[in-house]
């Protein structure tokens, strides 16, 4: 396996240096014959890579521990769909899969835009073929996941953080939405090197944008859900370097899905969406280099490793080229660029949501830097906590908030008071209805939840209230029923809708950001058989604990019999497992969900004494479970955004023909 | 072993296969006419989008008419501009 997987990553590394280096040549010196090849050069690689990847795969899957990468990230007595995961369980399995990714994004952009590619845009090929060339030199040269060694008995056994269902998707989630971010970023370089600055660029990536911001985006939601559940402290989001490493990118994404509209609706903007692109893609480069270097402390980086100096160099490279090749196009990018008409438009509320979202990635890019700094710096360790993230949350949060609500109801181009006064009606009542609730029932005691349920109520209706509005307009134009009409009216701007779902999804996520953070209720306490703990309207009775041992790990937990208002609601069990090979002690929390009010109840039991005492810390959680409501809608919402829309894809062919005809007579 | 070997001569095929076909060499250079494209379909959707807007409220009467007449200029430069280059 060895000899396959390393000779199958030598041919992609090959192929990818052939593809820059011929593709570049051939961009050059428009020499169409040697960019074809430089363009099979980089196709090709990607069986060559997913033959790499089976290797590794296969020798998980044989127990091969010659493989020092083998042993060290599984064992015998690892489940099976964990023996597959550990592909990624380690740094150069991780680089491996972020290889496979972009081979098989690069494959399916240059495949499916072959046309352009060729005719407008022949600087994509050299561009994703020098970057996946890097990946390939460190995999082959500098960390290789095909070292070998005198098979031991049996391998170390995969880290047990990793040995969870969510540790399944995540990582592959969150690479998806890395490298899937380089497709943009290639296509924008290529456009400016040959001065294609039309919207062709940005039309041919488009999806490729939105799939990797919705897989970043589920990856953070299943992150998050994974350290819910597992290390168990109640909470879902610390602020963590390598968690804010992936909220980086997608943030400055989002700020570019809003931007690139204002872009193909009036030709705004141009200078500032490649800026964004190339943000967007040092910072996904960045997460890369903060997860796999052990630069900060964080449960995510699994080591210090080598490939840091290497990582700095490429987002050195990428950026520096990345700005000098904007500035030098600042002229072209400049011309016929119209400007904004006014500051009350559709285009002007999505300037200000740009600024907001780009402002929030800074201060949380600051806070993960700022620490290293000052290390580096003063030789002072500094860590930046909770406390300074939450304030700029709430800082930039709301605001974009309120713009969420505010944007769909104003026009493009420019809106008169009485314009806005029409739209505004019906979702400024309904906020200030939600509000006014609230402190009614003395629920608003603090300033910033208030706002935040307020604000989302106003995004809510704002949604509900263009639904209806788009609805009937559509069916005095067309006739028919109500829900042809809708159908009609979803189905004829899809992006625009499926973003309104998307903007419903980051409602109740609000909602259930600050119901779960300041509504909770904690308590916790050292028990003994037969004894209660009483917390927001629950009562668990301490019956005792059980054992139960396993092939791969033994689970001690203790149990509690719940009660809810005084009705028996079944039992919880919470508490630790013992991973045998890995020889290390794990969180196993019991979490009981309301569905109907969004609660969670959440178990931590620990210090078992042979006495048959425990402690337990129980935690209720309100609306927590909107969060993960909220990732259902966000997919839904995705999806309509990313169907194909059959009258665009028409008009954009017409296009295509007309200009064929021309350039053929 | 043998898989692999087969693997790296079907990718030498595939990436020296154009090089011995015949292609001709050059690009294309339609920049010009695909920026009066993308022109005149964005005044044209510009101009659909103001009409149901109007018609679903969000633009008031007086806006619409101020609006609407810069749009239908801006059209019919547009589908100049496309006549000029083709």
């Amino acid at each position: 396996m060895a000899l396959v997987g390393s000779g199958a990553l030598a041919l992609a590394l090959g192929l990818y240096v052939y593809a820059a280096l011929a593709g570049a040549w051939a961009a050059a010196r428009s020499s169409n014959r040697l960019q074809r090849s430089a363009r099979n050069a980089l196709l090709a690689a990607l069986p060559a890579t997913a033959a790499a990847t089976g290797a590794l795969v296969f020798a998980f899957l044989r127990h091969d521990f010659s493989l020092v990468y083998v042993a060290n990230h599984s064992s015998r007595s690892l489940p099976l769909a964990y023996r597959i995961s550990a592909l990624w369980g380690g740094q150069e399995g991780s680089l491996l899969l972020w290889l496979l990714i972009l081979a098989a994004v690069a494959f399916g952009a240059v495949a499916l835009n072959r046309e352009l590619v060729d005719r407008a845009l022949p600087w994509a090929v050299p561009i994703l073929a020098a970057l996946a060339s890097v990946f390939a030199y460190l995999l082959v040269f500098v960390s290789s996941p095909f070292d070998t060694q005198a098979a031991p008995v049996d391998g170390a056994g995969l880290n047990a953080s990793l040995q969870n269902p969510y540790m399944l998707a995540h990582p592959p989630l969150l690479y998806l939405g890395y490298v899937g971010l380089t497709v943009p970023f290639a296509f924008a370089m290529a456009a400016l090197i040959s001065r294609r600055v039309d919207a062709r660029w940005l039309i041919a990536t488009r999806r490729w944008t939105i799939v990797s911001w919705t897989c970043l985006g589920l990856a953070i939601l299943l992150g998050s859900k994974w350290a819910y559940g597992t290390i168990g402290w109640g909470g879902y989001f610390a602020w963590d370097p390598v968690e804010n490493a992936a909220l980086l990118p997608w943030l400055t994404a989002t700020a570019y899905l809003h931007s690139v509209m204002v872009q193909e609706k009036k030709g705004m903007l141009r200078v500032w969406n490649v800026s964004l692109v190339v943000l967007t893609f040092s910072l996904a480069l960045f997460g890369t280099f903060l997860t796999r270097s052990g630069l900060v402390n964080s449960i995510h980086s699994f080591s210090k490793s080598p490939i840091g100096a290497w990582f700095v160099g490429l987002i050195a490279v990428v950026v520096l080229a990345s700005v000098a090749l904007v500035i030098a196009r600042l002229p072209l990018l400049r011309a016929r660029s119209p400007q904004l008409e006014s500051l009350v438009s559709r285009e002007a509320v999505f300037l200000y949501n740009n600024l907001l979202l780009v402002a929030f990635a800074l201060t949380v890019l600051w806070g993960v830097l700022f620490p290293v700094i000052s290390e580096t710096v003063r030789g002072v360790p500094y860590s930046v906590g909770p406390p300074f993230y939450n304030f700029f949350l709430r800082a930039f949060g709301l605001p974009l908030l309120l713009l969420m609500g505010i944007g769909p109801l104003v026009a493009w181009r420019r809106a008169s008071l009485r314009s806005l006064r029409r739209g505004l009606g019906w979702p400024a009542a309904a906020a200030l209805a939600a509000g006014a609730g609230l402190i009614a029932v003395g629920a608003g005691t603090r300033p910033a939840g208030l706002a935040a349920y307020s604000f989302s109520a106003f995004v809510l209706a704002s949604i509900a209230a263009e639904f209806v509005r788009g609805t009937r307009a559509r069916r005095s134009i067309d006739g028919g029923s109500w829900p042809a009409a809708f159908s009609s009216l979803v189905a004829r701007n899809r992006r625009r809708y499926g973003g309104y779902v998307v903007h419903a999804a980051v409602a109740l996520l609000a909602i259930g950001i600050a119901g779960s953070s300041i509504s909770r209720a904690t308590v916790e306490h050292r028990v003994h058989p037969g004894q209660t703990i009483a917390v927001g309207g629950y009562s668990l009775r301490y019956m005792g604990t059980s054992f139960r041992p396993g092939a791969n790990h033994d689970e001690l937990r203790a149990v509690l019999a719940v009660a809810h208002h005084g009705k028996r609601d079944g039992f919880v069990a919470a508490g630790r497992n013992h991973y045998h090979a890995e020889a290390f002690f794990g969180n196993a929390v019991a979490i009981k969900t309301d569905w109907l009010r969004a609660e969670d109840l959440f178990v931590i039991a620990d210090s078992f004494d042979v006495d048959g005492s425990v402690d337990v810390k129980v935690i209720v959680n309100p609306l927590v479970d909107l969060i993960w409501l909220a990732g259902v809608v966000f997919l839904l919402g995705s999806f309509v955004a990313l169907w194909p829309d059959a009258r665009e894809e028409r008009r954009l062919a017409r296009r295509d023909l007309t200009v064929g005809k021309v350039v053929t007579a | 072993m043998i898989l692999l070997c087969v693997l790296a001569l079907a990718c030498a095929a595939f990436v020296v296969w154009p090089l011995i076909r015949f292609a001709p060499d050059a690009l294309s250079r339609e920049p010009e006419l695909f920026e009066a494209l993308e022109e005149r379909d964005r005044a044209l959707a510009a101009l659909r989008e103001l009409e149901f807007d109007h018609r679903s409220g969000k633009v008031v009467d007086d806006d619409y008419r101020s609006l609407v007449r810069a749009l239908r200029l801006r059209a019919a430069d547009a589908l100049r501009q496309v006549d000029a280059h083709a």
